[in-house]
């Protein structure tokens, strides 16, 4: 039985312990690959946080009469086209990659896993209806949905927020509802039920804690597809708006300058695809970590 | 199976109906009056008014809404702002460019992610498996357009070999009418975009594929194969690949979704005069009719392709149809 709580004879609660997690006797360090991944993304965050450690250079400085300069000692990974310190602009711009992304997946877990829980606990018409929503969210290949409310929300941090919000929450909400299905049939929720517990003490104290593994792995690998799919928004020009050193939007300009200044446009990528690596490894090791299917034998 | 399909068939109703829904409820979301986002801020008082009551939007949302899928069902999606001409039209003109690159990239992406899954699975520990496996990690890590800019890079501004904007010649067409240096010239054109929207789905078929056979080839028919002295050519190609098709065919119809996605950012980078293109730019001068109409057409297509994968999975699966 998973469960552990108990409510005892006196009527009085022992301190309350959770059932046990998803994959017991699971293992308990991360692969080496998603310890790069980790590596790669503490850096990341650093820069996010203390951009002052990286460069002490600011992203909005302008220096026409070093415009377009490739990589020299001054301008470790050279200047824009208006002489702007190219590395000054991508440490900053972790900041807004990692906020949007944040944020987004955050409410998406918020959203999806309250919905998902409802549906797959109480099942019934409220289950049809959050599907059937889930199913016509699903029907929309997901970055074309999110431009298209960007397009009516308008372009901004907030809006790019809300759409990445609205267009994730489906694979939470998807993804809980399932486990959940197979969770309430569990001899602990029948054991929390015939103590006594109300429905929301068993969602919440018993079901909750058991489903939140897949959720971790999803939202850890979400955090990469939601970098992309932030940057992609920039680089179609309806995400973050300059000066924001976005780096989508910087990507987006180093395109014009393919010929003259390629480093513009490849350090930007870069930044992009090492932030989603980082993310992509972390959340396969995470995955390996917490669900037993994935173990290596 | 004829059952299964038309209970199938029957589903796609109601994720149609909500897609429009969907589709409608962007017009409530833009700010401010949506005749005036419909037909510009020149339009005169009389012309909003006139244009209110023809679509109906002096009238309850429910009604509205009612009016928008009635008309999306007579084949109506409304007329551009900009471009002056009907919704539908646009799209039918730009929907096969569109199919074309998508179609292209999910070939050029089942062609070599699977054998690379296969290679992976045989050598499962080697170096084969782990440069094979970071290769795909590094492919499912690459944004779409950063890929398509480096690789217009090199092939186009430094070497020079390939072009880097528009589509040549349509290539259905080059083919039906044998026209070789027409269809030279499309594949010329094709070849940049679609191995920029190919690469993402590639990567992910390729770890499927490992994953999908490593699973099945623990399975005990897959032993008794071995025990009973199969080359390891027969048990690998016509007992575990099979089998292990199943969650390989769901991917990629799931893949074709990802593909009309991503159309929208590869035709952009390239100058693709398709759907994805047609949206972008509607979106930049505010035409929200056709933003609304492509939107809803390749959520359709993409409701109508999983629905073909699920039949595919049925006819693979006989457990999923009598299930």
């Amino acid at each position: 039985m998973r469960s552990s709580t108990r409510e005892s004879a006196t009527g009085k609660r022992p301190a309350a312990r959770r059932s046990a997690p998803y994959g017991t006797g699971r293992r308990r360090h991360l692969t080496p690959s998603a310890r790069v991944g980790a590596a790669v993304l503490i850096v990341i965050a650093l820069a996010a946080g203390a951009p002052s450690i990286f460069t002490r250079a600011s992203p909005d400085q302008v220096d026409i009469l070093t415009r377009l300069a490739p990589p020299s000692h001054a301008h470790p990974l050279g200047t824009d086209n208006i002489g702007r310190d190219l590395l000054a602009r991508l440490v900053h711009g972790a900041r807004i990659s990692l906020t949007v992304a944040s944020i987004s997946v955050g409410g998406a877990v918020c959203i999806g896993v309250t919905l998902g829980l409802l549906a797959g606990y109480l099942g019934g018409w409220i289950e049809s209806v959050v599907m059937r929503i889930v199913d016509v969210f699903l029907a929309f290949p997901a970055i074309l949905l999110a431009l298209a409310l960007v397009a009516v929300l308008g372009a901004g941090v907030t809006s790019v927020v809300t759409a990445l919000t609205l267009v994730f929450w489906t694979q939470y909400a998807r993804v809980v509802r399932a486990t959940v299905l197979a969770e309430k049939q569990k001899v602990y929720v029948e054991a929390a039920r015939a103590i006594g517990a109300d429905n929301g003490r068993i969602v919440i104290r018993h079901i909750l804690p058991n489903i939140l593994s897949p959720v971790i792995i999803l939202a850890t690998l979400g955090m990469g597809t939601a970098v992309v799919a932030e940057s992609t928004l920039s680089f179609l020009g309806m995400g973050v708006q300059p000066p924001a050193p976005s780096w989508g939007w910087t990507l987006a300009f180093g395109t014009r300058y393919l010929r003259d200044a390629p480093h513009i446009a490849t350090f930007s990528g870069l930044a992009i695809m090492l932030t989603v690596l980082g993310f992509n490894l972390l959340g396969d090791g995470v995955r390996d970590m917490l669900d037993p299917r994935f173990r290596p034998q | 199976m004829v059952r299964y399909a038309v209970r199938r068939l029957l589903l796609v109703v109601p994720v149609v109906l909500g897609a429009a829904a969907v589709a409608f409820a962007l017009l409530l979301l833009l700010p401010g009056d949506p005749a005036v986002a419909l037909l510009g801020q020149e339009a005169s008082g009389a012309e909003l008014a006139r244009f209110r009551h023809l679509l109906g939007l002096d009238r309850p949302v429910p009604i509205q809404l009612g009016l928008y899928i009635w008309r999306i069902v007579h084949g109506d999606f409304g007329r551009s702002v900009t471009l002056s001409a009907p919704v539908l039209q646009l799209i039918l003109s730009t929907l096969p460019a569109t199919l074309e690159l998508a179609i292209s990239s999910i070939i050029l992406a089942i062609a070599a992610g699977i054998p690379l899954g296969l290679l992976a699975a045989r050598h499962r520990g080697t170096p084969v498996d782990t440069g094979t496996m970071l290769l795909a990690q590094l492919g499912v890590s690459m944004p779409v357009f950063w890929l398509g800019v480096l690789l217009i890079l090199l092939f186009a501004v430094k070497l020079n070999w390939l072009p880097s904007f528009g589509r040549g010649a349509p290539f259905l067409s080059s083919v039906i009418r044998a026209d070789l240096p027409a269809l030279a010239d499309s594949i010329r054109h094709l070849f940049l975009p679609a191995c920029t929207l190919a690469f993402f789905n590639l990567a992910l078929l390729s770890r499927l594929t490992r994953w999908a056979l490593l699973e099945v080839l623990e399975e005990d028919y897959v032993r008794t194969a071995r025990a009973k002295g199969q080359r390891e050519r027969i048990v690998l190609y016509r007992h575990a690949l099979r089998n292990a098709l199943l969650p390989i065919v769901t991917i990629v119809g799931l893949q074709f979704g990802n593909a009309l996605g991503g159309a929208v950012v590869t035709e952009t980078i390239y100058g693709w005069p398709g759907m994805g293109r047609l949206v972008v730019q509607a979106i930049g001068q505010r035409d929200f009719p056709v933003v609304q109409g492509a939107v809803l057409v390749l959520a359709l297509i993409f409701s109508l392709v999983n629905m073909v994968v699920d039949l595919t999975y049925a006819l693979i699966d006989p457990r999923i149809r009598y299930g």
